[in-house]
């Protein structure tokens, strides 16, 4: 459980609760320019964003408010990167995310991209349905040490299996870590082992503190060669 | 030999309509369950109602929808009980070739149950209650609305009319007739006395 939102907190989470998406950013760009992105992000941004997570799990707060959310964090990112600002931790590395084969739910894929990326993750998207080969090949392409593939249901997150099977055949697997995610892998955790998956976040929103774990644990078993 | 005992459909209420249309009612020769569409929102409450329904249960049972909630396999997978094939509501209406080409395609589907009660989706379930969020959205995430025209009642064109205003896409009318879904149920059926009589 979080921490009691401070006022101005509560101010920002209830505007993206009604959609009022231009005063969120307006608000978090304004607190920019005084104190900086980074002060910023861990006083304001990311002490909602984990509110907004745990009601979205509690299914207390509705698809459409996620997606709000996604956005405002979206759009203060873009535009903090056009003045020069950078995340905090910028340069994590590179993941590649995508719906597995025959998976066409892009909005919780979209919003792991989004909240990455606001935490100084270089991602890769790949989008929707996509095979086990191509989400390899471009890890392998781009250095990741993370894939992230999402399915909303079982009949295709047992599709995700296909990318463990690619990764032990290439001899990837603990180098390149599997996150795995979708409503069904919360509604049913012990498909996460069933698939292959390495982990798993239960939102969105937790989804860098679940890549900052497996990353650690793919450098702890194959650390970077010195330059 | 001991007669099987008769079996009993269990199907969304998305289908409702159009399953009366093939004949099939709670009167028929397979009796039919229709459960409420909006169970498609809350998978764990359509899990424990399906449980209840299936799980030791004597009557053999036939379940029309796609892989709705987080058991559907299990459900499918217990005796004397089958699944029409399909994902959802659409491929079983569609079929898989033509669902998997529209999907693809990035298409968003609107069923006629769900067509009626599309504001309670929208504003209510999925939280869409400004007009410019619920734009944006469809617009990222879809590249068409189509219809899918089952023939059985009119086409609604004004609420039609109203969908393309709120969600500001046009929507396409695609008939499908109830072929697919027909197919579907007959298959399901027929695999259903095969692990009868075996």
């Amino acid at each position: 459980m979080s921490e009691p939102l401070s006022g101005e907190c509560r101010d920002l989470y209830g505007l993206i609760l009604v959609a009022k998406r231009d005063q969120a950013v307006a608000m978090l760009l304004e607190d920019v320019e005084r104190s900086g992105f980074t002060d910023m992000f861990s006083r304001l941004l990311e002490p909602v964003l984990n509110e907004i997570g745990e009601n979205w799990m509690a299914e207390r707060i509705s698809l459409a408010q996620g997606y709000v959310a996604g956005k405002v964090a979206e759009e203060v990112l873009l535009a903090s990167a056009a003045r020069g600002e950078k995340p905090p931790a910028a340069g994590k590395g590179p993941v590649v995310l995508c719906c597995i084969e025959d998976d066409y739910h892009a909005l919780g894929r979209k919003l792991v991209g989004i909240f990455l990326r606001a935490s100084g993750w270089d991602v890769t998207d790949l989008g929707n349905d996509v095979c086990a080969p191509e989400l390899v090949d471009k890890a392998v392409a781009t250095g990741a040490r993370i894939v992230g593939a999402s399915a909303m249901m079982l009949s295709t997150a047992v599709n995700i299996h296909s990318v463990r099977e690619e990764l032990d055949r290439r001899g990837l697997s603990g180098r390149i870590q599997l996150a795995v995610g979708g409503a069904v892998f919360r509604l049913r955790p012990e498909l996460v082992e069933e698939v292959g998956g390495d982990g798993t976040a239960p939102s969105a929103l937790q989804a860098p503190a679940l890549f900052d774990r497996l990353l650690a644990r793919s450098l702890s078993l194959f650390p970077e060669e010195p330059a | 030999m001991t007669q099987s005992p008769e079996a009993t459909i269990i199907a969304c209420g998305i289908f409702r309509k159009e399953l009366a249309a093939l004949g099939y009612s709670h009167k028929g020769a397979e009796k039919l369950v229709c459960l409420n569409s909006m169970l498609h929102m809350r998978p764990s409450l359509l899990d424990e109602l399906l449980d209840g329904m299936l799980r030791g249960k004597a009557q053999r049972h036939l379940l029309v929808y796609g892989d709705c909630c987080p058991h559907m396999d299990q459900f499918a997978r217990m005796d004397g009980v089958r699944r029409v094939a399909g994902v959802n509501c659409c491929e079983i209406i569609l079929g898989h070739d033509r669902y998997r080409e529209l999907r693809r395609a990035g298409v968003f589907f609107f069923m006629p149950e769900w067509t009626r009660r599309w504001e309670r989706v929208f504003k209510k379930e999925l939280g869409f209650t400004t007009q410019e969020t619920a734009q944006e959205f469809m617009r990222e995430m879809h590249t068409r609305l189509i219809y899918l025209d089952t023939g059985v009642g009119e086409v609604p064109r004004d609420t039609l009319a109203d969908i393309e205003t709120y969600l500001g896409m046009p929507v396409e009318v695609f008939p499908v007739g109830l072929g697919q879904l027909e197919a579907a149920l007959l298959a399901g059926l027929q695999s259903l006395n095969a692990a009868g009589d075996a």
